[in-house]
């Protein structure tokens, strides 16, 4: 039954997969090149497939930083993409996103936590590296905090509407302990909590990696295993269930894999706005579909595709300047989503 | 009572409603009743009665308050969700999201309790699927987007998924409040063929209340406390149950000619003379306007006179050539 499914979208769908594949390909390839320092793009696939150049700076600079850079875009783009469209297909709301329920609130929480009351504990003398990392584990833990908190009162939810404005109330309320964090902390502090919140593609070791790859990877294998239980709840819960979907089951499913996807990919890179609300809506514009079985590759594809983009922009390439990821992701995916609703007036159907 | 072993389903000391505040509070109580393969159901009653409220309950989505909703012998509570949905399948009011489906993906769907876990369909399902679209004759819209149907086009696509799923009760929750008459006879007519070629029982819901003579098999009459009476339409008539349930202090209803009755003013009658098509639609036009039917006696004697196609009336002497300038005329009309 797979065989004929693939075979049978194979047919339809192949020039769109391929091409977005190539493009993917292109830009991954860029990313490798530009920089502040500009590596030719040959001596960069010869590097990453494997072969030692004569120049070992750029050995250095694609093997230890651009390199991982790109994967974590990626995976970034990806996971934000997938998790966006589960929050706008469970809703059945567009204006949803990954972070609807409160994870990266939570993430930057426990960073703020360390960030700006770890200065009065003397945390800061652990030294960079180390302080990152405990960064990223606080991220994590506040992060995995509401997504406990979420989960249980998922449990006792009737609705998914009541869900998204526990969500939204979530946000607020962590928001505002963040300020008064904020109000009382020193200036330099204040700014190391900022620069957190721009976001970064780039902070993550080999080591790392070997954390996120994974847990990403999870998470998208079970959105896949969401993708039936997607299109029932295209027709909303009522339906949904008098056809034998199991909601509570289905939530649940749905909620953890978001909740490993927007949580980890905050905790690891900083809140990343705009491309988990703007990349569904791209693909949904572009491929008339509302099949989640093609709609998550094409999102993963599309996901990914578009953070390489905007990681290139945010390079400012030929320069030594860097733009803040956050910024650059906000200032393209605005522009896209009011595009999209201006030139599809129909928009609440698609969903 | 008969032993019943053919019914779909059986109703047993049924009552649905609510728990407000930790009390049950009833909207209908003690239904005792059986579901019959091949016949159509109409529910009748005036919103907020707890029409839909009964059919979620025999639908297994919501508990009933007391009593038993018995789907071959064991309660719907005890089926897990995926089984309930191979044996009763569900169609509801408004239009839904999904406006990118297309209609065949919407229709397999329907599948659902069927297919494994990625929902792909087998070659028993896509027969099924298109058992159920050539039976309600939607073919022509199978690559069309759901966003892109009418309104009846959707209930129809609905009804096909329904079919798909392939249970023995189907419930529809006012599947034609938002359709035209010829759409709303449609499904009507594609309900009741549905009933008699594949044994489906239905139950509907409607406020279409002449479909629901013309098409029903049996109708549950529900009003505000005062128990579910069920029957054959024309018993229900006759017994004078279906008048009852649809009293009215303000006006009346003519049940046989299904027309509403207007409260009428005192001393304000009319005779009609002249044999002609147009002898109801005159009267229909002078009860409106609270003239009631009367003998020779009558203050208004009227004549109507045809010619060919042309129809005038004639009254104390004065011809009009419309109803509109006739009844302009009359005493007692707009402030006169």
């Amino acid at each position: 039954m797979l065989r004929d499914f693939i075979q049978q979208s194979w047919k339809q769908w192949w020039k769109y997969f391929v091409l977005l594949s190539l493009v993917i390909f292109m830009l991954f390839l860029l990313s490798l090149a530009l920089g502040s320092v500009v590596i030719p793009a040959f001596d960069a696939l010869k590097i990453v497939s494997g072969f030692t150049s004569q120049n070992e700076a750029w050995q250095e600079i694609i093997v230890n930083f651009r390199l991982p850079k790109a994967l974590t875009a990626i995976l970034v783009g990806a996971a934000l993409g997938i998790s966006g469209l589960q929050m706008q297909t469970f809703f059945r709301n567009p204006l949803a996103g990954p972070f609807v329920l409160g994870i990266s609130s939570g993430a930057s929480l426990g960073a703020a936590l360390l960030i700006l009351g770890g200065a009065s504990l003397g945390l800061h003398q652990l030294g960079g590296q180390l302080f990152a990392s405990a960064q990223v584990l606080a991220a994590a833990l506040g992060a995995i905090l509401v997504m406990i908190a979420v989960i249980s009162v998922a449990r006792s939810l009737r609705d998914a509407m009541s869900l998204l404005i526990v969500g939204l109330m979530f946000s607020s309320t962590t928001g505002a302990l963040v300020s008064i964090m904020q109000y009382f902390s020193q200036a330099e502090d204040i700014q190391a909590y900022m620069l957190w919140s721009f976001g970064s593609l780039g902070g993550l070791s080999w080591e790392e990696m070997q954390i996120f790859a994974p847990v990403i990877i999870i998470g998208l294998l079970l959105s896949f295993a969401s993708a039936k239980q997607l299109n029932m709840l295209l027709l909303g819960e009522q339906y949904a269930r008098s056809m034998g979907l199991n909601i509570k089951r289905a939530r649940l499913t749905i909620i953890i894999s978001t909740c490993l996807l927007a949580g980890s990919v905050t905790a690891f890179c900083g809140p990343i706005a705009f491309i988990g609300i703007a990349v569904p809506h791209m693909v949904r514009m572009l491929f008339p579909t509302s099949n989640h079985l093609l709609l998550i590759p094409l999102v993963c594809l599309m996901g990914a595709g578009t953070m390489l983009f905007c990681d290139l922009i945010a390079q400012l390439p030929g320069t030594s300047q860097l733009l803040p990821i956050n910024a650059v992701t906000s200032l393209i995916g605005g522009p896209i989503v009011i595009w999209i609703i201006v030139s599809k007036r129909n928009l609440r159907y698609s969903l | 009572m008969i032993v019943n072993n053919k019914a779909v389903m059986k109703l047993r000391h049924l009552s649905v409603g609510y728990f407000v505040k930790g009390h049950p509070t009833p909207l209908l109580k003690d239904i005792n009743l059986d579901i019959n393969p091949g016949e159509v159901v109409c529910l009748l009653g005036q919103n907020g009665v707890g029409k839909s409220t009964l059919l979620r309950t025999i639908a297994g989505l919501q508990p009933p308050l007391s009593g038993e909703v018995l789907l071959v012998n064991q309660p719907v509570q005890a089926y897990s969700i995926q089984e309930l949905a191979t044996k009763v399948s569900l169609v509801l009011t408004e239009k839904v999201g999904g406006g990118n489906l297309s209609v065949e993906e919407l229709v397999a769907l329907g599948r659902h309790p069927y297919t494994n876990w990625l929902g792909l369909l087998s070659k028993e399902d896509r027969a099924a699927v298109n058992e159920a679209v050539a039976l309600t004759k939607i073919n022509y819209l199978l690559n069309k987007k759901v966003g892109e149907l009418s309104d009846g086009q959707y209930q129809k696509a609905m009804i096909a998924r329904a079919v798909a799923q392939d249970g023995d009760l189907m419930i529809l929750d006012e599947p034609t409040a938002f359709l035209d008459l010829n759409n709303s006879v449609e499904i009507f007519m594609l309900l009741r063929q549905l009933a008699l070629e594949k044994e489906k029982a239905i139950v509907v819901s409607t406020h279409d209340f002449h479909l629901a003579m013309e098409f029903a098999d049996r109708l549950w009459l529900t009003n505000f406390n005062s128990p579910l009476v069920e029957g054959l339409p024309e018993d229900l008539a006759l017994n004078g149950q279906l008048e009852e349930s649809l009293y009215h202090e303000g006006f009346g209803f003519d049940l046989l000619n299904g027309r509403v009755l207007l409260p009428t003013k005192e001393g304000k009658t009319f005779s009609l003379f002249g044999n002609s098509q147009a002898h109801n639609w005159t009267k229909r036009a002078l009860e409106r306007h609270g003239y009631l039917p009367g003998d020779a006696n009558a203050t208004i004697k009227l004549t109507i006179e045809t010619e060919g196609n042309a129809t005038s009336w004639v009254v104390a002497d004065q011809r009009f050539l419309s109803l509109e300038s006739l009844l302009n005329f009359l005493p007692g009309h707009k402030g006169k």
